[in-house]
């Protein structure tokens, strides 16, 4: 017995069907006229089971064309866990369920306490997956504490060598940015990249994308924080930069503020099941963004997280439907 | 800081709720009997000050100045550190604060006389409520046991005694209030961050509370004082 995308549940055969394809349409129609009639009813649990049965729709990065899954696993707060036995294992089960879902790209800072040891921890217990794609940063004021910083960044992690590493909020950017070209020539670093958050700094970063070639650029954007919109995210579309997108649920707050309304009806037309993947979709669609960055110390929403970027998304008419409902409450 | 005002509290609290809680109860673990000791320390200090007396006060202060050196070793350096970057400084604070407690009790200005101060009183209730009232009130709350905080093992009991100690000492100086201060209101903003995570509005709220203690008693203090007002 099979699950097909619907939730219902068929004979693995009768899923292969030469007629399945047209069936599937017809069954997408019903779900879409269903979901817009029945506004308030919950199709959740078989919305879920939709996204987490398809393929997820992975994104090109525009520097060396290497495909990556566009919702990745951040580490800010959720995996400063200490040396808590319990907490190890419970991230070490998040990392691998957002691995097994289809996840690849997991970020963290020095900055964020323990959390570059609980990755660390994580990957060994399972292995050092080698579909891991390793994103962290270089946080501190000189140039030499800066190399001495990413040394002891490799070795929390217990890895080789990283694919992408960051100047965390563009602190002593000069300085590092040329460890890290430096790093990359010698081929010990994949790409190059420079973060920011909150929309600080922001006509620097500007600057620096319009300067320096990074292949990446992290900064915050989501449904609500979407200024960027305007300057930054074109910049990096234009110059072949990367995108990717910190605290896309605002750290918590705005999944709390939109858990007490319903999901609309439409949000069946794109795939969605649940608010993260509402709100997920909405950054992942933008054509600059190659990923979104979601923290959790769930497994269940890593999972949830990564199935944001199976199924339909959203497109320009959608997005602006979305901004609008969002922002009526 | 570029940008400054665009932070927010919570920009600086880099750990969950769960976690903090966590903590407490892993320490806690690791100290096991050790709280025994620590509680009948505060009932010691809690006795040594209902007499009003010069002499049991600065030994009630020496117990509190160790109960400042073994958080600073315990919580800060062992546990907090795991999970804070700039946890060593607050040990380092402690361990200093401690220090200073030892030489005020040690070789600090003695009362002429065993008079007791306005604040004496005020004092020995600040004590008996961290020592005895505020864990029970959390375990009252539904808080685990493990999760307790208890003086001469946690920052914020520990805080607050001292300076209940303070208040009844009328010879205490009026900066050692300082790092009681700076600490609970600290404490007061990391906690504020956390709500409304269970319990974590009393916590605050006692830490608040803590802070204004702190500052009405060293402005107290450190006032100017008539000539005599102490040699009653």
């Amino acid at each position: 017995m099979a699950t097909d995308r619907t939730g219902v549940h068929r004979e693995p055969d009768e899923l292969a069907s030469a007629a399945s394809r047209a069936v599937d349409r017809q069954r997408r129609a019903a779900i879409k006229a269903l979901a817009s009639l029945a506004a308030g009813i919950s199709l959740a649990p078989a919305l879920a089971m939709r996204s987490a049965d398809a393929p997820v729709n992975e994104k090109t990065v525009p520097s060396s064309g290497e495909r990556l899954p566009p919702i990745g696993l951040g580490s800010w707060v959720t995996f400063n866990v200490g040396d808590d036995p319990q907490a190890l294992d419970r991230c070490a089960e998040v990392v691998g369920a957002f691995l097994d879902s289809g996840g690849r790209l997991i970020d963290s800072s020095p900055m964020y306490g323990s959390s570059q040891a609980t990755i660390g921890y994580a990957l060994r217990k399972l292995g050092f997956p080698k579909k891991v794609f390793a994103a962290d940063k270089v946080w501190t004021s000189s140039r030499t504490e800066g190399i001495a910083q990413i040394a002891e960044t490799t070795r929390r992690w217990g890895i080789a060598r990283f694919d992408l590493l960051q100047v965390h909020n563009l602190d002593n950017w000069q300085e590092h940015l040329a460890t890290l070209f430096a790093m990359k020539a010698a081929g010990t670093l994949r790409y190059v990249g420079a973060t920011t958050s909150e929309g600080r700094r922001t006509a620097e970063m500007e600057q620096l994308l319009q300067s320096q070639k990074l292949d990446f650029v992290q900064v915050t954007y989501n449904i609500l924080d979407r200024e960027l919109e305007q300057r930054l995210l074109p910049i990096a579309q234009e110059r072949g930069i990367g995108v990717i997108c910190n605290r896309p649920f605002q750290r918590g707050a705005l999944i709390a503020k939109l858990q007490r309304h319903p999901l609309p009806g439409w949000a069946g037309e794109i795939d969605c099941a649940s608010w993260a993947q509402f709100l997920l979709k909405f950054i992942i669609s933008h054509p600059a963004v190659i990923c979104a960055i979601p923290a959790t110390s769930n497994p269940a929403h890593a999972r949830e997280n990564v199935s944001a970027a199976a199924g339909s998304m959203p497109d320009e008419a959608m997005r602006r439907r979305m901004i609008a409902y969002v922002q009526t409450f | 800081m570029p940008e400054w005002w665009s932070y927010s509290l919570a920009d600086f609290v880099m750990f969950s709720p769960a976690v903090y809680e966590r903590l407490f109860e892993l320490e806690n673990a690791r100290l096991w009997p050790y709280q025994c000791v620590a509680l009948l320390a505060g009932v010691v200090m809690l006795v040594l000050l209902l007499g009003g007396r010069e002499r049991r006060q600065r030994v009630a202060q020496h117990i509190a100045a160790l109960a400042w050196l073994v958080c600073a070793w315990v919580y800060f350096h062992r546990s907090y550190a795991s999970i804070h970057t700039y946890a060593n400084g607050f040990a380092v604070l402690f361990a200093a604060q401690g220090v200073l407690l030892l030489l005020d009790a040690l070789v600090g200005k003695r009362a002429t006389s065993d008079a007791r101060d306005r604040t004496a009183g005020l004092g020995v209730a600040i004590v008996g409520l961290a020592v005895l009232v505020q864990p029970l009130l959390f375990l009252l709350g539904g808080r685990a046991q493990m999760q307790t905080e208890l003086f001469a093992c946690m920052p914020d009991p520990t805080v607050l005694a001292t300076i209940g100690v303070l208040a009844a000492r009328r010879t205490a100086r009026g900066w050692l209030f300082v790092v009681p201060l700076l600490w609970s209101i600290y404490s007061a903003l990391t906690l504020y961050t956390m709500l409304p995570y269970p319990l974590i509005a009393i916590a605050a709220g006692m830490a608040a509370a803590q802070a204004v203690l702190a500052l009405l008693l060293s402005i107290q203090r450190l006032r100017p004082r008539r000539r005599g007002a102490h040699h009653a």
